[in-house]
């Protein structure tokens, strides 16, 4: 089947669509520079998740682990009655950055208080202030983890849909309009003979009345 | 340990038929070889059986849900403290003080709750001296007097002064500490009982040697410290502030005379080591457990019976123990190495 565009063959139709293939290479190669930095960043940013979930892996088995210690020794009912009431005030900041159009977001996080303050030192033992510590800790590494999660997804969307135009442009669009041009090019041209092929009869059928 | 010198003066010929019952109750304590059986059971049904065969057998009997072991346990730390009661010939006994810090953590429960005080119900203890209910129509009606004189007073003022300032639940829990350890020393100078004048002495001071450790470990300053510190312990807060600026091996020498000393060299050397002070706590549990123990040898008198009550209290910590343990599928050397020493 042919894949070119269904046009009249007029010398300003091929004007047009030699003027729209122009443009549609220039978009081609914008696009594969976009798609090669957002390749470069995806590509940074995954080592930094994966070294990321890995600690928030690690702080994280460490705080249950701690927390099951504590529970262990207090019981469960103790351990409730500590973290009743218990406020903690954090503060989270998201400002965003673009990279190529792509909105990321910026986590900031910061804490006023220990949550260590929110308990008593008697019928409490040491290892509650390290799950409290480990806990509090993790928070951070989280905001940070969420931070890359999101920045992540939202450039890797970006990338399949830079991907997805790139690739229509350079195996849909650009062949179609190359051929349709070759099509008018040579159509135009066929025309163009047998106008010539008809004046120039025309011409001898002049002469030979005369 | 170093033998504790302490004399009992009060032979009294009243606690003969307590004594004698508590001595019988005595051999009905958990061993260590049902320890070492529940360690190695397989979940907590089975542990529920095992405890069948035990003093606990009505408790855990078949079917009893033993998923919820913390009520079960509660419930024979209730019917322990019932029996005490019971026996006790005097109604002002010193026994009552031991149950004192239910009522305390039920007080903390509601303080810090004041505002939904129906939500507390999950985190009351029903137990205790007085009990939640009674603690909880103290709080709503925000009338202490059903407490002892010196008890309603700080406390009263205490709730006076949250109303005004909303100060962190920190403060709640810290000043009701000192509120308690102040009580409890104080009744027991009036009780003249020395057993639980120097046991409660001991306490404020692993109490406050922990503390110690826990606000350097913090990096606290030094007035967060004093404000922490229980007073009433052998050790005075400025000596145990002394502490705080200098070397963990200074503590350890200058406490090296104190019945204790072992629970210090022992339990801050592998803090040392291994940032954690859980030697320490094992250590000074075992350390009371050992100190109780002499009350065996007191033929009549109040002290087999707080013995009593506090060797029950360790029984359940340890049974606890076991039962997280099995619940959280916790290695076995983990639970073994928390449990405390068993009263034999």
């Amino acid at each position: 089947m042919s894949n070119r565009l269904n046009l009249s063959a007029t010398r300003s139709n091929l004007l047009r669509i030699k003027e729209e293939l122009e443009f549609a290479r220039e978009g081609y190669e914008l696009l594969e520079q976009k798609r090669e930095v957002l390749v470069a960043e995806v590509i940074g940013m995954l080592e930094s998740l994966r070294k990321s979930k890995k600690e928030v892996e690690e702080i994280l088995n460490k705080a249950y682990r701690s927390f099951e210690q504590t529970s262990v020794i207090l019981g469960m009912k103790k351990v409730s009655q500590i973290t009743l009431a218990a406020c903690s005030r954090e503060k989270i900041q998201v400002s965003d950055r673009s990279i190529m159009g792509v909105v990321i977001p910026i986590v900031n996080y910061s804490r006023e208080n220990m949550l260590c303050n929110i308990y008593g030192f008697q019928g409490t033992s040491a290892s509650l202030d390290k799950t409290v510590h480990l806990f509090c800790s993790s928070l951070k590494k989280l905001a940070k983890l969420a931070e890359l999660e999101v920045s992540l997804i939202r450039l890797a969307t970006e990338l399949k849909k830079t991907q997805r135009r790139a690739n229509a442009l350079n195996y849909l669009f650009i062949p179609q309009y190359s051929e349709t041009i070759k099509y008018l090019e040579n159509t135009l041209e066929e025309k163009e003979r047998q106008e010539l092929f008809q004046l120039k009869r025309a011409k001898n059928i002049h002469h030979k009345n005369n | 340990m170093r033998t504790i010198s302490y004399h009992n003066q009060k032979d009294d010929v009243k606690y003969s038929f307590a004594v004698g019952k508590i001595r019988a109750m005595e051999t009905r304590l958990l061993d260590g070889l049902l320890f070492k059986r529940l360690i190695d059971s397989k979940d907590t049904r089975e542990m529920g059986r095992l405890l069948v065969e035990t003093s606990y057998g009505d408790l855990f009997k078949e079917g009893a849900a033993s998923a919820d072991f913390e009520a079960l346990l509660n419930a024979e730390l209730k019917r322990t403290y019932q029996l005490i009661k019971d026996i006790d010939p005097d109604p002002a006994s010193a026994c009552n003080l031991l149950a004192l810090h239910y009522d305390f953590h039920n007080l903390k429960v509601l303080l810090k709750l004041r505002q939904s005080p129906s939500e507390a119900d999950s985190f009351l203890i029903n137990l205790g001296l007085y009990g939640p209910e009674a603690i909880r129509q103290m709080v709503t009606s925000s009338d202490y007097s059903p407490l002892p004189l010196n008890l309603a007073k700080a406390i009263s003022s205490l709730v006076t002064e949250l109303e005004k300032s909303s100060p962190p639940s920190q403060w709640i829990d810290i000043q009701l500490d000192h509120i308690l350890y102040t009580y409890l020393i104080r009744q027991a100078e009036h009780l003249n009982n020395k057993f639980l004048i120097t046991l409660f002495r001991f306490q404020i001071d692993l109490i406050n040697i922990r503390t110690l450790l826990r606000v350097k470990q913090m990096e606290k300053e030094a007035s967060f410290l004093q404000s922490v510190l229980l007073e009433g312990g052998e050790i005075s807060k400025e000596k145990m502030l002394s502490f705080l600026e200098e070397p963990n091996d200074k503590l350890i020498s200058s406490l090296n005379f104190a019945p204790y000393a072992q629970v210090i060299k022992e339990g801050i050397n592998y803090y040392e080591k291994e940032k954690s002070l859980a030697l320490f706590e094992r250590l000074a549990d075992n350390f009371f457990i050992q100190y109780i123990g002499q009350a065996k040898y007191i033929a009549f008198g109040v002290e087999p019976l707080i013995s009593y009550i506090l060797t029950k209290e360790n029984e359940t910590k340890n049974l606890r123990i076991v039962f997280v343990g099995k619940q959280n599928s916790l290695p076995k050397n983990i639970v073994e190495e928390r449990l405390r020493e068993i009263y034999a």
